[in-house]
This record gives C-alpha cells, structure tokens and sequence, in this order.
C-alpha cells in the first residue's frame, strides 16, 4: 500500500493514507476477533481451530529441510528404511530353507538396516513418536541388558534383544548402579585458565570422568594418549583444544578403537555465568538427545550417549541434553522439577555451550611426525610404544593415584597384544579415512542439514 | 672494473635495492650478507673481497667471492662444501681464509654455529607432531554465528526437554516407583493412566491444544497456567468437587497429610472417589459444550475454574483462622 500519487497535496495525501492503513487494520482485528469467537465455540471451535492451525503451518528451515543424498550417513533416513524394507520383502520371497538360528541372524541385520526407524526415541526427534512408550521401555530395557557403557558398539544386536524381552515382560528389573564409564578429560598443550575452568565444568558433566593435565612435548601426541587410555580401559576422551586463550574446539574419542569426532566449540557459558543457575550434584544425569535423524546423527548421539552411565540415577533430578537443531549441538544441563503431570520446571546447572561437528573419523587420532612420517617403523612399533607409555606413566607420577593396580594389569594386557574388551587398539601410525568431513561449500545451502 | 668505494657511495647515499631503512639502522636483504646490518664492512656489493657461509638443504656451504669474475656475477661465486663435522668445519674455515680479515672469517664461523643449531632444532622437530595450523575465516565464523543464534531460537530448547521428560514420565520410563517424582504428582499420573487408554487419545489431543494456546499468546494462557497451577495442588480429579463439598474435600486433604507414605492406600481410594463423583458432575451443572477441550479431566472445567478459584480463596480465610487456633 502506497500514497496515492493522485492526490497533489501531500497534507490531503497523509491523511487518506493514514485512515486507509488504519481502516486495514481495524479490519484485520476485526476478522481475528471473530475467528477466536467462533474457535472459542465448543467442540465445533474446536475443530475450526485445528483446522486452521493445520493449514497454516509456516515454512521453516526445519520443516523444508533437505538431506544430502551423496552418503548413506547423511541420506534421508526414510528412504534407507524404506530401501532396507524393500531388501527384506525380497529376502522373504527368497526360498525360506534356513534353520533358526539364521532366523535371528537375519533379525539382527534388518534390525541394523532398520536402525533409523527402530533407534531410541531420544535419538529420533519428533517423527518417530507414534510408539514412543514402547520405544522407551526399549531403550531403558536395553541399557540395563548392557554389560558394558559402549552402547556404540553392539547396539543393534542389544536393541533386537530388547525388543524380544519388551514383548512378553515389563521392565521390572531393579536399576543397577554399574560404575560409569571412565572418561579422560584433557586439553590442548599448554592451556590457559579459561580452558582450565571449562574442563572442571565438563568433569562435574560426567560422572566417571577425570582430568589430566596434558605434558607437552614428544611422547605425549594424541593419538598416544590415547591409546594409553584405552588399556587402561578408558571409554573415552575428550580433548579441549584451544586457540587466542579460549577453548575453541572439543575432541572426542570412543575407545578403545574410536571413531574420532571433532567439534567447534562456541558460546561458552558455565555455571557460574549463568543467572539463577542451580548447583550440581554428584549423581549421574540423564540424557536427552534430541533432533538426530541421519546415520551420521545418530552415531554422534551415540558417542555422547556411551559417556553416561547407563542407568541414571533419577533422585538427582538432574538431565543434560543435546539438542540437534540445523547441525548445531546445543548441550545444556538442567534440574527438574514434575509441578504436575504436564508441567516439568527447569533450572539450568551449566555449563551450556554449542557445538558443530567438524569431521567423524574411524580409529583413533594417529600419530606421524611432521612430515607425514611416522616416528617408528611399523615392526619396532609395539615395544617401543609401549615403553614409552611406561615413561609417561613414569613421568606423571602426581596424577597417578590408582596406578599400581593398573601397572599390573597393563602388564598383564601387553601379552594380549593391544587387545581391550575383544577390540584391537588400532597401530600407532594407522590412519583411517573419514567418515564426514564439513567443507565450506556445504554451507551455501541453508536447508540441507547433516546430523 | 671494481669499484667497492663508489659501489659504496651510491648504495648508501642513494639507492640499493637490498637496503631496509628503519629507524635506528639499515637492514639488507642481500642473501649474501654476512650480518644482516647494512654497513660497509658487511656489504657484499660494495667488497671485493667477501666470504659468507650458507646452508642448502641442510648442507652448509661457504661462499666466496672471486672478484675477477664480477662481469658474470652467475659465476661470481666459489662455492666450497663444509663438512658435516662442525670442529672440522670451523678448521675448513681457518685454512680457506687464511690471511682474510678477522672480521670475515669470525663472523663466517659465527653463522656456521647458528646454521648447525638450527638445523638441529629442525630435525627434533620433525621428530614430533607439531599442531596443525588452520586460518581463521572471518566471514565463515560470522555466518556460523549468525545462523547458530537463529537455530537456538528455533530450537525452543526448554520447551523440547520438558516435553520429553514429561513424556518419559509419562510413558513410565522412570519405573513404578519413580525416585524424581513428588508422590501427589505421581499419584496425578497413575490417575491419568487408570481413567482409560482409551481417553489417552484425548489427553494428547488436549496437550497439544494446550501448546497451541501456548503458542497463540493470548488469555487463555492465563487460563491454563492456573489451572495447572491447581493441578499441582490439587490435583486434577478433585477439582471438581471443589465446587460444593470444599469440606469434604479438606477431608480427603488430611487424610493424606496423615498417610504420606501410604501411597498404596490412597491408590485404592482414589479410582472409588472418582467413581463416586464422576455421575454428580453433570448434575453440578458444568456444561460441557462450554469446555473448550475435549479432555475429560484436567481440560474438564476450564472455564469454571478459574471462578471456583476466587470461591476457593474467600473460603480459605476462615479455615485458616480455625488452623490459627489450633496451632
């Protein structure tokens, strides 16, 4: 609506444009007052409402979200199950001549292929909410039949096991209170207190968590570190980087085989920032994660969710969260409270930051030189790397508490040749492929999102 | 010809293209000075006779200079290979310029020391992992800025997690006996989930109005928040008794003060209290077509509550008088 250019004097002008726009408007209101009149009218309001709220849903980046068809990690999960579908209507039409056992080898596969679908609620955001109830018993059901935190690994098989139990009986089994998993906390050489502060804030996060302070130098590289660590049974580590004295990225390895993630790290708030923020309490939280859908979603959800222990313990009240919105992870804390069956109430614990995957990598971080050598050949490897792990323990004696019992049962491991819960720590200087990498171009368009 | 003094007067009165004036002293850039100063004695234009020591992929050479061949400065240069050994370079350097000025030779030993040290250096380095060095997009971190703060706002961050919580309650993902729920609370849910399966449709239709309104930012919110309000109070079946037998009501209220941990007991009351009541609501006159939502309970009385909660509080301030006196 513009002045009409007719009318010469501009007075005149203003005047038959203001009466017009407020003509409009008192129209508009009118109409809306009606609309919420007649909504307001019973049940047939009711159903008008609903009608309307149906129809006039605004187009968001969520909603028109795009998925990138070039990977099978990042492609619409709907149409890999629909895919995976179609594969088991065809292998059902296939003669059925197999004994039970490759019945349920079967089951496992599909319940792998399925996986999109199938996962954990928290894993699924909103589309797949039809069965949540039976979805969460699933889950919770799952984590108690878990023997151990890396819920990564043999998720899948543990899933179709849990779906056979669900069947016939409720999650009765009393909650255990298994160890959590250990977590090694650590920093980029060299750090400052910023990154210090940020590192107690994440040790009070995760309950098996502990923190070691990084040595510089030869001998400590990450991908030794790491492999330290996962003989030691760690189950993973994570590793804040730091750049202009603030923490600007966050490592985080699943061990003891991997995969690698590597996230920015951006608005940092800890606890203490945080206005009205509640106190933390040692007990160990629960998870909600929230707004993954791709593979790629899902095994990062799942690393997170490998670093809790499997069974919460509920009396802490407290929750942490990773929410997925347009590939940001925005991780908060929180205490709550039930006031009533439809009302929970928050108060934040801290800290509360974003993060943005950067790349998934299979393995663990390798360690060559400078020149993309590798510091040993790959037959002297074993021995010396291990000797020199002995050094670091050596070295860091003052972090060390716990460490004669370990000494003897890393003794006890080098016969085992590198092998932890079954996996092989992968070699020094193996170095594996990424998974998903983000390159710039992938921002140009807004819609398609990733995780 | 050579001629060092007038090389000399030009560079330094008028122009060399190796010069770096600063403000304290002149630098040169020529890769054949001995010091980096640019000075006469240091010159490598301006000397017929010249030495310096360089280093090639990690060999050191010395370099000298044979004036006689200025006219093709290609070849200008004699281009001696120092040993490995740096007590026996240092000797190469005492016999290949024997009879050279003092300063020459000093300072071609003084590089040779800080050539082996750096190649020293080089090597442990290469030794270990150095950190990777990234550039800082200015650009690209501001558009990640700016779409990291739109994606938090659309995320409705505690609005998602407080649904999902109260769907894990809901769904019983906290076992029977739930540790993180208040007992009225709890007992509320179990109401919900005994009133029928088959209203649970209803319920989650009434909830998602509920957000609607939420959403819609008008009186209604109001509305709704006091009614939840009560719920956490009273709960939401006994709402509708509220009306006329408040003092019943207060019964039932002591009687639970009593058995706070009795939570079986009331269990069992409770499902024959609402039996009891749920005929005498039509006949209390709460005309359903008023009701805004379907849902049975807690969206029941919408419109009478908040009414029946001014009754409620005028009738409270006697009781308490009464509490009053017995305290």
């Amino acid at each position: 609506m513009a002045p009409d250019r007719n009318i010469a004097n501009a007075m005149k002008r203003s005047e038959v444009f203001k009466k017009d726009k407020k003509q409009k408007r008192q129209a508009k209101l009118d109409r809306r007052l009606e609309q919420r009149k007649a909504e307001r009218n019973g049940e047939e309001g009711a159903e008008l409402k609903r009608q309307r709220l149906a129809t006039n849903v605004p187009r968001t980046l969520d909603n028109t979200r795009e998925y990138d068809p070039n990977s099978y990690l990042t492609a619409n999960p709907e149409s890999l199950a629909s895919l995976a579908a179609r594969r088991k209507i065809v292998r059902q039409e296939a003669p059925a001549a197999d004994d039970s056992e490759e019945d349920d080898e079967e089951e496992g596969s599909e319940e792998e292929d399925e996986e999109p679908q199938a996962g954990p609620s928290r894993l699924q955001g909103r589309k797949a909410r039809g069965d949540a109830d039976e979805e969460m018993d699933d889950r919770f059901q799952m984590d108690e039949d878990m023997p151990d935190a890396e819920v990564g690994e043999d998720d899948a098989e543990a899933e179709a096991e849990g779906d056979e139990e669900n069947a016939d009986e409720q999650p009765e089994a009393p909650p255990q209170y298994m160890a959590p998993p250990r977590i090694l906390l650590t920093t980029s050489p060299s750090p400052t207190k910023a990154t210090y502060e940020f590192l107690a804030e994440l040790r009070s996060v995760f309950p098996g968590a502990e923190v070691r302070k990084r040595l510089k130098g030869k001998g400590y590289e990450m991908g030794r570190i790491a492999r330290w660590a996962a003989k030691r049974e760690y189950a993973a580590m994570v590793v804040v980087n730091e750049d202009h004295k603030r923490p600007n990225a966050i490592t985080v390895i699943n061990l003891p085989a991997g995969p690698t993630a590597y996230f920015k790290l951006s608005s940092i708030q800890l606890g203490n920032q945080i206005a009205g923020h509640a106190r933390p309490s040692p007990h160990s939280p629960e998870l909600i994660l929230n707004g993954f859908s791709t593979l790629l979603g899902i095994s990062i959800g799942r690393l997170f969710g490998s670093m809790f222990p499997p069974m919460p313990m509920f009396r802490g009240r407290q929750v942490v969260t990773l929410h997925n919105q347009r590939d940001f992870l925005f991780f908060r804390r929180h205490r709550y409270m039930f006031a009533s069956p439809t009302k929970a109430k928050l108060q934040e614990i801290g800290p509360k930051f974003t993060l943005k995957l950067r790349w998934l990598r299979k393995g663990l971080p390798s360690v060559l030189a400078a020149d993309g050598v590798a510091p040993h050949a790959k037959n002297a490897d074993k021995a010396s790397d291990e000797e020199d792990v002995e050094e670091e323990e050596g070295k860091d004696v003052a972090m060390d508490e716990d460490k004669d019992g370990e000494e003897e049962e890393a003794t006890g491991k080098k016969k085992e040749e590198n092998v932890v819960n079954g996996v092989k720590i992968p070699a020094l200087d193996e170095e594996q492929e990424y998974e998903w990498k983000w390159k710039p171009k992938m921002d140009v368009n807004r819609r398609q999102f990733y995780l | 010809m050579q001629s060092d003094e007038i090389i000399w007067s030009v560079i330094n009165h008028q122009f060399c293209s190796y010069k770096v004036k600063t403000a304290t002293q002149n630098f040169c850039r020529n890769e054949y000075n001995l010091t980096g100063f640019c000075t006469r004695q240091s010159c490598p234009l301006a000397n017929s006779r010249y030495a310096t020591v360089r280093e090639k992929e990690g060999v050191l050479y010395l370099y000298v200079k044979t004036v006689e061949r200025a006219h093709s400065p290609a070849n200008m240069w004699e281009k001696i290979k120092l040993s490995n050994n740096y007590a026996k370079a240092l000797e190469q350097i005492d016999k290949e310029l024997i009879y050279w000025p003092n300063f020459i030779t000093h300072k071609c030993k003084q590089r040779i020391t800080k050539i082996t040290q750096y190649l020293i250096k080089m090597r442990k380095l290469s030794l270990t992992q150095q950190p990777k060095m990234v550039g800082i997009k200015k650009k690209l971190e501001r558009r990640e800025a700016v779409r990291e703060r739109k994606a938090l706002q659309a995320a409705h961050l505690e609005k998602a997690i407080e649904k999902e919580l109260l769907e894990r309650l809901r769904s019983k993902a906290y076992g029977d006996a739930p540790l993180n729920v208040n007992e009225d609370v709890w007992r509320q849910v179990l109401d919900m989930d005994k009133k029928g399966k088959g209203k649970n449709m209803e319920m989650e239709e009434e909830e998602e109005l509920e957000m609607d309104m939420e959403s819609d930012e008008s009186e209604e919110e109001f509305v709704s928040d006091d009614e939840e309000y009560e719920e956490e109070y009273e709960g939401g079946d006994r709402e509708f008794v509220e009306d006329d037998e408040l003092e019943s009501d207060f019964g039932d209220m002591e009687d639970y003060d009593g058995e706070d941990s009795g939570a079986e007991d009331s269990d069992e009351e409770e499902p024959t209290d609402d039996e009891a009541e749920e005929p005498s609501r039509p006949a209390k006159g709460v005309p359903p077509a008023g009701n805004k939502r379907k849902g049975p309970s807690a969206g029941g009385p919408k419109r009478k509550a908040s009414k029946v909660n001014v009754e409620y509080e005028v009738e409270t301030e006697p009781l308490s008088k009464e509490m009053l006196a017995n305290w």
